[in-house]
């Protein structure tokens, strides 16, 4: 009689409370995997907002050259700020060395060196970093992270900032791609309040066209970062 | 800004009104449910009883027997409830009434029939039990999340109406923590509703068989007992 007691208030009880936490569990999941997939890129994209500014620089320094050297001072300071939260070490790396290629390109105008400087400069940065920290996802992560950095050197070098460009402004947009590389959708997720800046973060984008960098990751890794990804155009080395 | 706003942290940052209504709704629910998986439980065993016992009442065996292996289980704590409850109410009577001298069949019948109505009403209070606490989670909690809903919205635009520029960011996390609790009371009230309308159909099948079966028990005694009073006259 008692276990017949316990069964008939015990089992009612546990059903009860297990549909509840399955619901919010359901619910909290369901609401949260747009989350994780979005912060697992930023992160590969947000170091590339960095250089993204510094190159965008390199890139506005060749058509104009007054201003080379105000830049290279206000630079050190923002950048640390943006890059903080994700990777210390591999941003102060790159960010010295940009400018100084710009600058001894700006006579050659090579920007094909400039790119594959930049680009060797980033990799090294970005090697180094995993076996410092030297944890589990270190190699996906290194992997990854080289190809967001080619990436990101990529965009960079097709950006041209409108002058209506500001500090603070910031527009995300949301790429999709195809594993060859291809992008196939360039979407803006949240807007700078700027079309003609809006606009030129898509034309740099479309400018790169085919990302072939991804082409070396393996497919599972491309799904996971690069099928659809957030890309975040921030100028922070402006001096307005 | 990649972060969307998790349902857990818009309920923490609800006005005090609105998580009272969602604490309310939440118990509810959870109630309701137990009693859902409970009442499931008690109408699906009262029904294989039934069944058992019509077989076994109807198998032709002495009633007398019957009933002293009911006194038996009782004997060992076991609940006796459903049909053989009615049996056992209606035969104890019958037999109490049959032993006394010159009873009139009639009464016999009649004083059989009416314990057996008492034990049927007993059954249906057991059977029932909860269901209108269903009843009203079903009809109410709608209602209730609404106001809540209300409450927070009243709560976000007035917060608008003292900032200098109206944004719908500005209303828009009070907007979507209000609408949970419209969504909690109808995740309370749906199953609800649903199980209320489904019980009692079931518990009304039930009691229709339980009558049926007093119906049939009270023809097999008056045939005995007019039996029994023909062999005394004579």
């Amino acid at each position: 009689m008692n276990s017949d007691r316990l069964l008939i208030i015990g089992i009612p009880a546990l059903v009860a409370v297990l549909v509840h936490l399955f619901f919010v569990i359901v619910m909290e999941g369901g609401w949260t995997v747009a989350a994780p997939t979005v912060s697992a890129k930023p992160q590969v994209i947000q170091a590339s907002l960095v250089s993204l500014s510094k190159a965008d620089q390199t890139a506005a320094k060749p058509t104009s050259k007054p201003k080379p050297k105000p830049k290279p001072k206000p630079k050190p300071k923002p950048k640390p700020e943006s890059v903080k939260a994700l990777e210390p070490k591999p941003i102060p790396r790159p960010d010295p060395i940009i400018p100084e290629p710009v600058l001894a390109d700006d006579n050659k105008t090579s920007t094909e060196n400039q790119l594959a400087r930049l680009q060797k400069e980033l990799l090294d940065g970005l090697m180094d970093l995993p076996e410092a920290e030297g944890q589990a996802l270190a190699k996906e992560v290194s992997e990854v992270q080289q190809v967001a950095a080619l990436m990101q050197a990529r965009i960079t070098q097709n950006w041209r900032r409108p002058p209506s460009a500001r500090n603070g402004m910031e527009v995300l947009l949301e790429i999709s791609l195809v594993p060859t590389g291809d992008v196939v959708g360039i979407s803006v997720s949240s807007s700078s309040g700027s079309i003609a800046f809006d606009r030129s973060a898509i034309a740099a984008v479309e400018r790169v066209a085919q990302f072939s960098e991804v082409a070396v990751l393996p497919i599972s890794d491309f799904e996971r970062y690069f099928r659809r990804f957030p890309l975040r155009f921030k100028p922070e080395d402006l001096r307005y | 800004m990649t972060d969307e706003l998790s349902v857990i942290e818009l309920i923490m940052g609800a006005s005090l009104t609105v998580k009272l209504v969602m604490a309310t709704l939440l118990a509810a629910s959870v109630a309701s449910w137990f009693m859902i998986v409970q009442r499931v439980i008690i109408l699906q065993r009262a029904n294989a009883e039934l069944l058992d016992f019509e077989d076994r009442f109807w198998s032709g065996m002495d009633l007398a027997q019957l009933y002293r292996e009911g006194s038996t289980a009782i004997d060992e704590g076991f609940d006796i409830t459903g049909g053989e409850a009615l049996f056992r109410a209606g035969f104890k009577e019958f037999s109490k009434l049959s032993r006394q001298e010159n009873m009139d069949a009639d009464a016999m019948v009649e004083g059989s029939r009416r314990a057996m109505r008492v034990a049927l009403m007993r059954e249906s209070d057991r059977l029932e039990q909860h269901l209108p606490f269903l009843a009203s989670v079903g009809s109410t909690s709608p209602y209730v999340g609404l106001f809540g809903t209300v409450w927070g919205i009243m709560h976000s635009f007035r917060g608008l109406a003292t900032s200098s520029q109206a944004t719908l960011a500005a209303v828009a996390p009070g907007i979507s923590e209000a609408l949970i609790a419209t969504a909690m009371g109808l995740f309370a009230a749906i199953p609800a509703v649903l199980a209320y309308n489904r019980f009692a159909a079931k518990v009304d099948a039930l009691l229709n068989r339980y009558e049926s079966f007093v119906d049939e028990f009270s023809g097999l005694l008056q045939r005995q007992s007019y039996a029994q009073k023909r062999d005394q006259a004579q």
